[in-house]
């Protein structure tokens, strides 16, 4: 009892520390003065997603955006600024009554979809994500880029449930950098 | 010489209220702000968390094994009252685990009631049952809506549109009951007629001229279905949209509906996950709350214990001799009252010894006085004698003198030269100086001592064959002294020769390790009148002794810590046991 017990345990806090397989495509643009970024999740499981949310659950899937700007020089030890940081969290789940799949964000509202396709193509991308006005990157070409990451809950736990995810959270894929447009990599 | 007691009690306490306060503070934030809002805390402050509730327990954790380390030394060492304290600690702790144990199983148990009431057989099947209910009324008015409007029964309602409309409202609502609005659009959009509730009128421009189910409307707290159809009247197209409104409050039930069946649903696939998780978060929350109690009881245990291993280490104390040993106390409780009795004994008990020492060195000084006013009056009487034969021949015939004056001036200062010795060894005797302690070979010391005397007595052998070579701690010039001793002795108990065999073993006693020398002789032995006073001073059975020998050794010895004893028997010999520590300490 005690074994399977610390075995549980193990595999909790081991759980604690994610690792997934998953990529993340990333690209921005420059659209006016705007840095706009498109974050699309490659390799998601949509089938454990549509069968979770078949089943009357809802999926959760959180894109996460940063802007850093580059710390070079005397005190680059103490690593690269945070400039600006973006999370836009989407649930999905179907309307039985409808017979839709629906997925909602604070960004873009409610959107339903009648095609499965159509749905798991937006559900797993975030695109046109406005992040920074460019008139504010005062510093010279190379000193910003952008790094995003993705992670995917195919169940979305609900309260009191969700105490599970402080041991055990859906795998979070690695962190994803590009140079924002117009700002070349620099030649170390 | 006073002990004050370690008092670090009051601060311990504060340290360990304040542990609680802070650790009572992290699960009231824990519980009401983390677990409140987990939706946001990613896999980062999940594992903040995580590390958070394993460390503290961890720290506390360290501390009590630091503790209990220093209790395991201070009974390897036996210190005054560590014992008790063991005692006290696991009683403590056994009454911490009377306490949680049956609340922690209490807590479980509740735990798993509560998950099985929620998940009984039933709830989740019946609430999809609502579900499919739900569905099937929502579906029909949709098909109800779908096949109205298509029918020709609508298409013959609607011919009345130009010449009476209310007559078509009112016979489409004879026709269908479920249809609360009808809107009609040419193929211009632009709306001919609409009857009906009005929350229900729609802009024909957002509908782009899709025929069938339009999407469920909400507005406010109303739902809306329709259907649009486009139909061929009077050689034009018209489209109606039929409406139905939705009962009040449906969509809103609907939701809470599928909410509850969504967290159903997933109470019953991690049931089992949960379970583990909640009895792992039990005891995240209670361990450390239980190592703080054993913390609690190390500081009680202390406190407890204290005065009684200060009476402990009083008596102890008391029991080396020294009797200036004082307990404190700043408590103000029954053991305060048992520590003045105790400190008041030990005053009465200081002074009565001061007392019986003063009196035992009267007595020993008496004794002494005696035996060298004896010893002093017994050459005395040969140089009086002496003296007055001299002075008596001088007087009668000084002719004669010549013939006794050398024999009695020699006798006189034969007996001068005696006092003399006596008196010399007296004040050696007297003046003893402690041991000057250094490392040293003690076989090699025995040999040294038996070399001279050897050669002063060709009959005497020695046998040093379990003479080992053992390295002790003491004063050499004295260890010479004691053998010499012994050895003078020996040979005056051997006038027609013998063996002095000289031996050596290590013994324990008690923790400590002694080396035991054995010198053995073949001589007269001691008769039973004379053994009690062997190592008495001044006592002698020879002609010439003074009667210090023995009695110098046995203070030598007792100087080093040492014991000595002898066993002897008349005709066969005497061997005498010596005992010096093997790890003498600094004196």
């Amino acid at each position: 009892m005690a074994d399977r017990m610390f075995l549980v345990l193990f595999c909790l806090v081991i759980g604690s520390f994610p690792v997934c397989a998953d990529t993340v495509s990333l690209d921005a643009a420059r659209v006016g003065d705007l840095l706009e970024v498109s974050i699309t999740l490659k390799g998601g499981d949509a089938e454990q997603v549509i069968a979770s949310i078949q089943d009357g659950l809802k999926s959760e899937i959180v894109f996460q955006a940063r802007l850093y700007e580059r710390n070079w020089g005397l005190f680059s030890f103490l690593g690269d600024r945070l400039f600006v940081e973006r999370k836009v969290v989407q649930v999905a789940y179907f309307d039985f009554f409808e017979d839709m799949y629906v997925v909602e964000s604070e960004l873009k509202g409610t959107r339903k979809y009648e095609q499965r396709e159509e749905f798991m193509r937006d559900f797993f991308q975030l695109a046109d994500l406005r992040l920074q006005d460019m008139r504010d990157l005062k510093r010279e070409p190379g000193s910003y880029y952008i790094l995003a990451r993705i992670r995917l809950d195919p169940v979305r736990l609900v309260p009191p449930l969700n105490i599970i995810s402080l041991f055990y959270s859906s795998a979070v894929t690695p962190w994803q950098e590009i140079q924002i447009p117009g700002h070349p990599e620099p030649k170390l | 010489m006073r002990f004050y007691p370690r008092n670090p009690t009051p601060v311990g306490l504060l340290v360990l209220v304040l542990i609680l306060v802070v650790l009572v503070a992290l699960i009231v934030v824990f519980s009401q702000t983390i677990l409140a809002s987990l939706a946001n805390v990613d896999a980062q402050a999940n594992t903040i968390v995580l590390i958070a509730s394993i460390i503290l327990p961890l720290i506390l954790l360290g501390i009590i094994i630091y503790q209990l380390v220093l209790l395991i030394r201070e009974r390897t060492l036996k210190r005054p009252g560590s014992h008790l304290k063991i005692r006290l600690l696991l009683f403590f702790v056994f009454v911490s685990l009377i306490s949680s144990i049956p609340q922690a199983l209490l807590s479980v148990s509740f735990i798993n009631a509560t998950i099985g009431f929620w998940l009984q057989a039933g709830i989740e099947e019946g609430l999809r049952g609502a579900l499919d209910i739900s569905l099937e009324y929502y579906r029909g008015l949709v098909d109800n809506l779908d096949r109205f409007n298509s029918s020709r029964a609508m298409s013959s309602l609607l011919r009345d549109i130009r010449l009476d409309p209310d007559r078509m409202w009112r016979n489409i609502q004879d026709a269908n009951s479920s249809v609360h609005s009808v809107q009609i659009f040419d193929e211009e959009g632009r709306e001919v007629v609409f009857r009906g509730n009005q929350n229900s009128r729609v802009e024909f421009s957002v509908l782009d001229k899709v025929t069938g189910n339009l999407p469920k409307e909400d507005r406010e707290a109303l739902s809306i279905l329709r259907n649009i159809t486009s139909h061929n009247l009077f050689g034009r197209v018209y489209y109606s949209i039929v409406g139905t409104i939705l009962t009040e409050g449906f969509d809103a039930k609907a939701r809470q509906l599928t909410e509850s069946l969504e967290n159903f649903s997933q109470l019953n696939r991690y049931r089992r996950l949960f379970r583990i998780v909640l009895v792992v978060f039990y005891l995240i929350f209670s361990f450390p709350i239980f190592l703080l109690s054993i913390l609690v009881s190390f500081l009680l245990t202390d406190e407890i214990s204290r005065p009684i291993a200060n009476l402990e280490e009083a008596t102890r104390r008391v029991a080396e001799g020294d009797f200036s040993f004082r307990v404190l106390t700043r408590s103000e409780d029954e053991l305060s009252g048992l520590v003045s009795s105790f400190n008041r004994m030990l005053a009465e008990l200081s002074h009565s010894r001061k007392k019986l020492i003063q009196a035992e060195k009267i007595n020993a000084w008496q004794d002494i006085a005696q035996r060298l006013a004896h010893e002093i009056k017994n050459p005395l009487t040969p140089i009086k004698l002496s003296a007055q034969r001299i002075l008596k021949v001088y007087g009668k015939n000084p002719e004669t003198i010549d013939q006794i004056l050398e024999p009695a001036i020699s006798a006189i200062i034969q007996e001068v030269d005696n006092l003399n010795q006596l008196l010399q060894e007296f004040r050696e005797f007297a003046r003893l100086p402690g041991p000057n302690l250094e490392e040293m070979n003690i076989g090699q010391i025995v040999k040294e001592v038996a070399e001279v005397y050897q050669h002063l007595s060709r009959t005497i052998h020695f046998d040093f064959s379990h003479l080992d070579e053992i390295i002790l701690r003491a004063d050499k010039k004295q260890m010479k002294q004691v053998f010499a001793n012994l050895f003078k002795n020996a040979v005056t108990a051997m006038p027609a020769g013998g063996e002095i065999r000289v031996s050596t073993d290590i013994v324990k006693k008690e923790n400590s390790n002694y080396c035991r020398i054995r010198v053995r002789d073949n001589g007269r032995g001691i008769d039973e009148n004379t053994r009690t006073f062997v190592f008495t001073p001044y006592f002698t059975t020879k002609k010439d002794g003074v009667g210090l020998g023995l009695a110098i050794v046995e203070r030598i010895i007792f100087d080093h810590d040492g014991s000595i004893h002898f066993e002897t028997e008349v005709g066969v010999g005497t061997t005498f046991f010596i005992d010096l520590p093997m790890e003498m300490r600094k004196l």
